[in-house]
């Protein structure tokens, strides 16, 4: 398909804090945290590249480039099924195949144990528990600086990590 | 969970979209095909602790912590960036109503720097 005009994605996040309340009965309820008593939240519009070089700027698509041609091994002679995951395991691994800016990132981990995202070098600070997504405006970091990994065993995910316009 | 005990719901989505034509509207992006969203619900254990405040200048917001929320509430002019390194390397960018919320390593060290003038909030928990 040709490339769009323009694409964007718009994102958001909320945040309820709550403590427990456990009745006489026994039964637990929640009410807001009285400690920050309020939600957080928030939302805006990320405009990003409306061609994104690689067919891999999003897990639905096949992680190489559309140019069959290119890699006759890929498209004639392996058998993979691109089922909209991706598999993550202990070793460090990019999302991207190509070196680009990125201004928009989102995953969500489609599996039980917990995947680690790095945005700067092996600093795996963020943490992305089972059915869990963190979605962000990427201060201008190399797509090859966006990693992900697991502790121990193996999960998958689901993501968009597209590049700067 | 006993009486007391602290909990944080959230939820993170997005939904690309594509324009085919300049003067289209914008669709569902085709390479994606649906709106994606994820939620979990933290369990903060029986010692568990939840801060929150407001600030206008650049800071740490908290140490050896486990969740963070971050909310640009306004932004009058310049930028507001996020750390997890104590300030060293600004990873995310917050434009006015934008929120960053995710559970973070132990070993993060969580920092806002803010340029020109606007107020964030934020709560933590541990």
């Amino acid at each position: 398909m040709a490339t769009p005009n323009d694409r964007r994605v718009v994102y958001g996040t909320h945040v309820v804090p709550q403590e427990a309340i456990v009745r006489e009965e026994g039964a637990t309820t929640y009410k807001l945290d009285a400690t920050v008593a309020k939600r957080f939240g928030g939302k805006g519009s990320v405009d990003i590249n409306s061609d994104q070089a690689v067919d891999g700027w999003t897990s639905f698509l096949s992680p190489v480039d559309n140019l069959w041609e290119a890699v006759d091994n890929v498209w004639n002679l392996d058998q993979t099924v691109w089922d909209g995951k991706r598999g993550v395991t202990i070793s460090a691994a990019a999302l991207r195949s190509d070196t680009v800016n990125i201004d928009f990132l989102y995953i969500k981990n489609l599996g039980s144990v917990e995947c680690q995202l790095a945005l700067e070098g092996d600093e795996f600070d963020i943490l992305i528990p089972g059915g869990a997504a963190v979605s962000m405006r990427v201060n201008s970091r190399s797509s090859d600086d966006i990693k992900v990994q697991t502790a121990s065993s193996t999960t998958t995910i689901e993501y968009v990590i597209a590049k700067t316009p | 969970m006993a009486d007391g005990d602290k909990r944080i719901l959230y939820k993170n989505h997005c939904t690309p979209q594509e324009q085919v034509g300049s003067t289209d509207r914008y669709y569902l992006d085709s390479d994606c095909g649906r709106k994606l969203t994820g939620s979990y619900v933290y369990d903060l254990d029986s010692a568990g602790t939840t801060v929150t405040d407001t600030i206008t200048s650049s800071g740490a917001i908290g140490t050896t912590i486990d969740f963070i929320a971050v909310t640009a509430t306004s932004i009058s002019s310049g930028t507001v960036l996020i750390s997890l390194d104590g300030g060293a390397t600004s990873i995310i960018k917050l434009l006015e109503g934008e929120c960053f919320a995710s559970k973070i390593a132990s070993g993060a060290a969580p920092y806002v720097t803010i340029s020109g003038t606007a107020t964030v909030d934020y709560m933590t928990g541990t």
